[in-house]
């Protein structure tokens, strides 16, 4: 059986990827996919520990996370290509309409 | 007593009250609404029947009560006014010699002092203001004089206090009036700073301001707890009574609270003539005559007061001698004779003291209204330089003035003579620890300043009604007659300032001449003085041994001796002042003057005291203030530390600022690192990251806001937060019996 | 009548609903709407005064009800001696303001109505709450309100002085809210799980010294604010400079009572011993206060700013009073706020009087009005006689027993009260020093501006309404006693009960337990109160002895 380690080294990978990806890109779209990156690596988690305890809790928990990050998507997906078709444009350091 | 209803006294007080009350109400009404001559009709007829009612009162109670009846104490007691605790403060009057005395004089001569008025202020916009404030003024005076409790004559002192700051600016549109009224009140302040405190230091040890009740704890003498209790490291008598005195400095004006008294003349004559010299201005001396039993258990307090009292004298009298203005003189005058009467009150002389006081309001009353009708006669002049002869002019008032100054300057028969000479001899013979240097300088500046007064009063007689007038023509021709609504009342003053000295016949007067006449003020006063007389040991006050005394009188001999100095020097300089201005200024004079130099213009200019203090206190204190607004209150607190506090809270703001720029990644990557250093802490600290369960280690936390309760519920619980060496240990919930030992 | 508090507190709320739904522009029927309802609570307050049971030192007119029962926090409501002349003082303002601001307040009147009455709400609350929570509930409802009026209707730096009024409250209210949490906490503890945040059920607790200390401060943070003790005094000037009359009067009759009124009923009380060892502190703050109050007061050339600062030296009359700790002190206390709230009140009222007349306050504006308007003069003067104290007027009667009480028995926890009195005696001399000079240079003098020839003089409005305030000027200084006998029994209790429960205090600090206690628990160590804490403090400091060393010897140098 694969140990509980190995779930947890992959979900830490896909975190960080998607931690990566959100702090670097700037394109809106693929920061958009990094958060839905970092909720997948919670999911595995989730699910791994779910298995590990004989307990499908989390394994519960994991579907509601993909319900609201398909919601999320999109959601943050239309308010995008608002942006895009607006502004012609996506780049989030130069969205500041809000704060300025 | 049961002859007289007992609220006679307290109408002796409402009648001038609601004489004011009605004035003040609707004397404005009445002028507006009235023709003007029937207006001034009723404002003057209230007010005078309004004092003639308490002169009434006054008379039939002291007559039927005290002198038919026999009765020399009434009391009423009104209602009690200020309670709390323990302290109880009742509105109670008391009529006794000493205030009986007092209100005789003061409705006497308020009376003749009200009805000189109405012709004084025939013409004046707002006589029905004059006249409230002037019967406001009648009441005070009474509830000073009749207050049972020290507190009640506090009432009357500010009271008096308040109307003679009213009546000195009655004229307020000259801003100098305004001013010199407003003098008078802060001096007054000061001294009543020093009354209330006094009766604090009182209050501690009698625990209760009623007079009677001082006097009880007084009367043991030097056992009393007002000699053996100290404040300060001094015995409460003392400080008190030094504090009182303060008060008295400022109501009397005595030096150092002196100098608004010449100001004070700014305001009506009448006014001074009542207020500024027969009645307020004593009430200082009342104080100390009524107090008496307190200040002879002070022998310090006492020196002090007769050599204030005695300095004043002479330091007065010399700033009188070199006066222009006709009220000016008066006014330094009234201080000197108020010094006299302090010098009688500190040398333990109470009867002389209270005796001078009587004869002072007659003829001092006398002088100022005769001021008054020459004033009103030369226009509103009021600079001697300019008058002369007018004794043609005005002959009644030129005989009531010329009585009136052979009365203060002492000449034998007239009222002065005899109150001076009681003075003299009772401060050349008292006993004291300061005996007999005290009794030496306190006779030696009493007859010095006799001497002055003799002077400069006949100088301003001589220079006033004699010799030729130096005024200009105008004045002289169209020169206001005499009427009798003036003239009426300064007969009667004379006439009163010539007799009332026979109530003092000095005993050795009655051997020589075989003329036995009663002292009868002394008999009259006897309850008064009673208590103080019976003190032994340092705090006795009587007569001095040394040839002087038997018999608790002077030696025939050496009291003819000093009425005779002091006849001989009235009488010397009297006519030294008529030598030098009989006629005008004479060229004698002029070459005094000359030979006087830098004296004679230290005495014009009143020893420039008035500049002292401009220099030394009012403008310090202007400074004081400004410093505190501008560079305290505007700079250090509300700069520094409010400003301060705002700024620093801004700029926090401004540092923290940068961090909270919108900017989405920039907070994750600060999430980033703080989680990355909770890790950090928790996985780097053995005591947290190793879970082992154990009995005192156990970390509840149940996130139910509403269960507080259960959450503080009965079980303790501690909680431990460790950071390498570093540990802290948190007890919460009831206390553990066991778990007494950690920190709170 | 039992509901009678409740009445009041609910009146002024139900007028102000009136007036908020009042249509927009009818100013004159939102005024009248407002002197309605404030007029109809002062007569629904007059029971207050009637029917109060003079003699007795309990709370009157209470009402208890369950509030937010789970933290204990009840609708506890009543009144005694030392609060209920200022409920009614409150009451007694309100409609006199409104109707005084007839003409001064002329946009957004519902507003103003509006605001008005919510405040009344807020003084009477926080006058009559006798829980924790209920009466910080009322002590923040009078923030917002009073900050609104001197931010919308005042003069040109108005929003600054509105913010720093509002800043300089809530430091103080922080604080305050953090310490009576703290104290229900401790409660708790102590009598093992009862939580209440009523007033007697906290008094009962009695704390270990240091937290006692700070719990008082963080009080007294609150209160000194308010009271404006010195230092923390500078936000007043601006306030009553900025805010429109009715405001000043407001501030000035009722709101700063409010801070002696918190030191009176909660911090003295709940923290004697913390009081005790701040008492010389306090005192000394307060003298300043009198002294630096009035002579800066005499440095100001804005009328309004010479009273405001006038209200500084006043108060610290006030304080001192209350941390002596004496039935004197403390009866003179409540009553000198009363004599302030009136005499300062008509004071503001007058320089209204002026100001709607020529649009300005520096004092050189004026000089000579006494000519010009006779009525105001007298109206002026009896004003600042009573303010400035004069015997025979209602400032007296306070200051008096005031300064009799802390001469004479406050040495439990002053140094040498005698030297403190003498101080502050001098603000006897300093205040006749800056009201007569701000006097003269508005009345007297010449008239030596033109514009002030033609001056109106009072109106049958303004008349009536500075004759109530007048009368009762001279009534309570004339005859005190309806008033001094509420006013005392409660003082006497108080004064009593401080020492006590300081005893009790020093107990428990004696025991040497660091934790809490029940006031209760000390009850048989204290039979004796004084003869503990002279134990404490050593004999010098027993009020029987008042503060005197033994005599020293007279020696008469000799005999007759």
């Amino acid at each position: 059986m694969v140990p509980i380690t190995h779930f947890l080294y992959l979900a830490i990978l896909l975190f960080l990827i998607g931690v990566g990806g959100v702090l670097l890109r700037r394109n809106a779209l693929f920061v958009l996919m990094s958060i839905e990156l970092m909720l997948n690596a919670a999911n595995v988690a989730l699910v791994a520990f779910s298995r590990l305890h004989g307990n499908h809790d989390g394994q519960v928990f994991a579907f509601f996370v993909i319900a609201v990050a398909a919601a999320e998507a999109a959601v943050g997906l239309a308010i995008i290509v608002a942006i895009f078709r607006s502004r012609d444009d996506v780049d989030i350091d130069d969205l500041g309409l809000l704060r300025d | 007593m049961n002859a007289v209803p007992t609220q006679d006294l307290l109408w002796i007080i409402l009648a001038p009250l609601c004489g004011a009350i009605f004035n003040l109400v609707f004397g404005r009404l009445a002028m507006r609404k009235l023709p003007d001559r029937t207006a001034r009709e009723v404002v003057h007829l209230v007010a005078i029947s309004a004092v003639a009612i308490a002169c009434f009162l006054s008379f039939s109670v002291w007559w039927d009560v005290m002198v038919e009846g026999g009765v020399r104490r009434l009391v009423q007691t009104v209602y009690p006014w200020i309670f709390s605790g323990e302290t109880m403060i009742g509105f109670d009057l008391l009529l006794d010699p000493l205030s009986a005395v007092m209100i005789l004089v003061v409705t006497g001569v308020g009376l003749l002092i009200h009805i000189f008025s109405v012709g004084y202020m025939a013409h004046d916009p707002d006589y029905h203001r004059y006249f409230a404030y002037l019967n406001l003024f009648m009441a005070s005076m009474l509830i000073l004089v009749l207050g049972k409790s020290l507190l009640v004559t506090f009432v009357g002192w500010e009271g008096v206090g308040l109307c003679s700051y009213l009546l000195i600016g009655f004229w307020f549109s000259d801003e100098a009036k305004a001013s010199a009224g407003r003098k008078a009140f802060v001096m007054n302040r000061i001294g009543d700073f020093g009354f209330i405190l006094g009766l604090f230091a009182l209050y501690t040890v009698v625990h209760s301001l009623d007079v009677d009740a001082i006097a009880a704890v007084a009367a043991r003498g030097a056992q009393s707890p007002l000699v053996t209790t100290a404040l300060w490291g001094v015995p409460v008598a003392t400080v008190a009574t030094l504090l009182l005195f303060l008060g008295c400095t400022g109501k009397s004006a005595q030096i150092p609270l002196y100098t608004w008294l010449p100001d004070a003349m700014a305001g009506p004559t009448p006014v001074s003539a009542l207020i500024h010299a027969a009645t307020m201005v004593t009430a200082g001396v009342y104080l100390i005559v009524r107090l008496n039993f307190v200040f002879a258990l002070a022998p310090l307090t006492m020196a002090i007061v007769a050599v204030v009292g005695g300095v004043t004298a002479l330091f007065a009298a010399t700033i009188g001698i070199t006066q222009f203005d006709i009220k000016k003189v008066l006014a330094y005058s009234t201080v000197s004779q108020l010094g006299y009467m302090f010098l009688a009150a500190g040398m333990g002389a109470w009867v002389a003291a209270i005796f001078h006081l009587m004869t002072h309001a007659f003829f001092k009353a006398c002088l100022f209204l005769g001021s008054g009708s020459v004033i009103e006669a030369c226009h509103h002049n009021q600079d001697i330089r300019t008058m002369g002869g007018l004794r043609k002019k005005m002959p009644i008032t030129a005989g009531t003035f010329f009585i009136s100054c052979l009365a203060i300057a002492g000449i034998f028969p007239f009222a002065g003579f005899f109150s001076k000479d009681e003075i003299l001899v009772g401060a050349y013979t008292y006993a004291s620890e300061w005996s007999p240097l005290i009794n030496y300088l306190g006779w030696g500046l009493g007859t010095v300043a006799a001497a002055c007064t003799a002077f400069y009063m006949f100088r301003l007689y001589y220079l006033t009604f004699e010799g030729s007038f130096r005024g200009d023509e105008h004045t002289w021709t169209h020169h206001v007659a005499e009427y009798p609504i003036m003239w009426v009342p300064l007969v009667i003053l004379a006439f009163l300032a010539t007799v009332a000295g026979f109530l003092g016949w000095p005993h050795a007067l009655g051997e020589v001449t075989g003329l036995h006449l009663p002292h009868v003020l002394e008999r009259w006063l006897e309850p008064v003085t009673a208590t103080s007389a019976r003190f032994a040991g340092p705090y006795y006050v009587g007569l001095r041994d040394g040839g002087f005394a038997h018999d608790g009188h002077v030696t025939v001999g050496a009291e003819m001796g000093f009425m005779g100095v002091s006849l001989g020097v009235a009488v010397v300089f009297w006519l030294w002042a008529r030598r030098l201005y009989g006629d005008g200024f004479s060229k004698e004079a002029e070459a005094w003057k000359a030979r006087l130099g830098k004296l004679y213009e230290a005495s014009l200019h009143k020893y420039w005291v008035d500049e002292l203090y401009d220099a030394v206190v009012v403008r310090p204190f202007k400074f004081l203030a400004k410093l505190c607004y501008r560079f305290f209150d505007a700079l250090v607190v509300d700069g520094v530390g409010v400003g301060g506090t705002a700024g620093l809270v801004g700029w926090l703001g401004d540092v923290v600022r940068v961090f909270h720029n919108g900017n989405v990644r920039r907070y994750l990557l600060a999430l980033l690192v703080g989680v990355g250093l909770v890790l950090a802490t928790v996985y780097g600290n053995p005591t947290v990251s190793s879970l082992e369960p154990s009995a005192v280690h156990r970390v509840q936390s149940r996130p139910d806001l509403g269960g507080l309760r259960t959450t503080l519920g009965a079980e303790p619980y501690r909680i431990e937060i460790g950071f390498g060496s570093w540990k802290k240990v948190i007890d919460l919930g009831p206390a553990a019996p066991g778990a007494a030992g950690g920190e709170r | 009548m039992n509901h009678l508090l409740s009445i009041l507190l609910v009146l002024p709320v139900l007028g102000a609903l009136t007036t908020a739904l009042l249509p927009r522009g009818e100013d004159r029927l939102a005024k009248g709407v407002g002197l309605f309802f404030s007029g109809l609570a002062f007569l629904v307050s007059l029971p207050l005064a009637t029917a109060f049971e003079a003699g007795r030192a309990g709370m009157q007119f209470e009402e208890r009800h369950a509030w937010i029962d789970r933290f204990g926090i009840g609708y506890h409501v009543g009144v005694d001696g030392l609060s209920v002349w200022l409920v009614l003082l409150a009451t007694f303002l309100t409609p006199l303001c409104i109707w005084g601001a007839w003409r001064a307040i002329d946009h957004r009147s519902r507003e103003f109505v509006v605001s008005m009455l919510l405040l009344e709400t807020g003084m009477i609350g926080a006058l009559v709450a006798l829980d924790l929570v209920l009466f910080f509930t009322f002590w923040e409802v009078m923030l917002v309100p009073m900050a609104l009026i001197i931010g919308i209707w005042g003069s040109e730096q108005r929003v600054k002085a509105a913010i720093k009024f509002f800043l300089y409250t809530m430091v103080g209210s922080a604080l305050m809210l953090a310490a009576i949490v703290y104290l229900a906490v401790v409660h708790y503890q102590v009598t093992k799980g009862t939580l209440s945040f009523d007033l007697a059920d906290l008094d009962r607790v009695v704390l270990p010294p240091d937290v006692q200390a700070l719990c008082f401060w963080a009080f007294v943070a609150s209160f000194a604010i308010k009271v404006p003790l010195f230092p923390v005094h500078t936000w007043l000037p601006d306030a009553h400079t900025q805010a429109p009359t009715p405001g000043s009067v407001i501030l000035a009759g009722v709101l700063l009572k409010l801070g002696t009124y918190g030191f009176i009923r909660f911090a003295m009380p709940l923290f004697p011993g913390a009081a005790a060892e701040a008492a010389q502190l306090l005192a000394i703050l307060a003298i300043v206060g009198i002294v630096y109050g009035a002579l800066v007061a005499y440095a100001q050339s804005d009328v309004k700013r010479l009273v405001a600062y006038s209200s500084v030296s006043h108060m610290g009359f006030v304080v001192l009073g209350i941390v002596g700790m004496t039935t004197q002190g403390l009866t003179g206390a409540t009553y000198q706020s009363l004599a302030h709230g009136l005499t300062t009140g008509a004071l503001f009222l007058c320089i209204g009087v002026l100001y709607e007349r020529r649009h300005t306050r520096a004092l050189d504006a004026f000089g000579g009005v006494a000519k010009v308007m006779p009525i105001f003069t007298a109206v002026f003067m009896i004003a600042m006689l009573g303010s400035a104290g004069l015997p025979g007027l209602v400032g007296f009667v306070g200051e008096f027993l005031i300064m009799v009480g802390t001469f004479s028995g406050s040495a439990h926890v002053l140094n040498d009260p005698p030297l403190l009195v003498l101080v502050a005696a001098t603000g006897v001399i300093l205040g006749a020093v800056y009201l007569l000079h701000m006097f003269q240079r508005v009345m007297f003098g010449p008239i030596t501006h033109p514009e002030n020839e033609k001056l109106r003089d009072l109106s049958l409005r303004e008349q009536l309404v500075f004759a109530p305030i007048l009368a009762l000027i001279v009534l309570m200084g004339v005859y005190p006693k309806p008033f001094l006998e509420t006013i005392d029994p409660s003082a006497q209790a108080l004064a009593a009960h401080f020492t006590h429960k300081r005893c009790a205090s020093v107990a428990l600090a004696r025991s040497g337990a660091s934790r809490a206690a029940l006031a209760d628990d000390f009850a048989e160590a204290c039979t004796d109160p004084m003869a503990v804490i002279r134990a404490v403090y050593g004999d010098e400091r027993a009020p029987q002895v008042s503060g005197f060393g033994p005599a020293p010897r007279q020696e008469g140098p000799r005999a007759p």
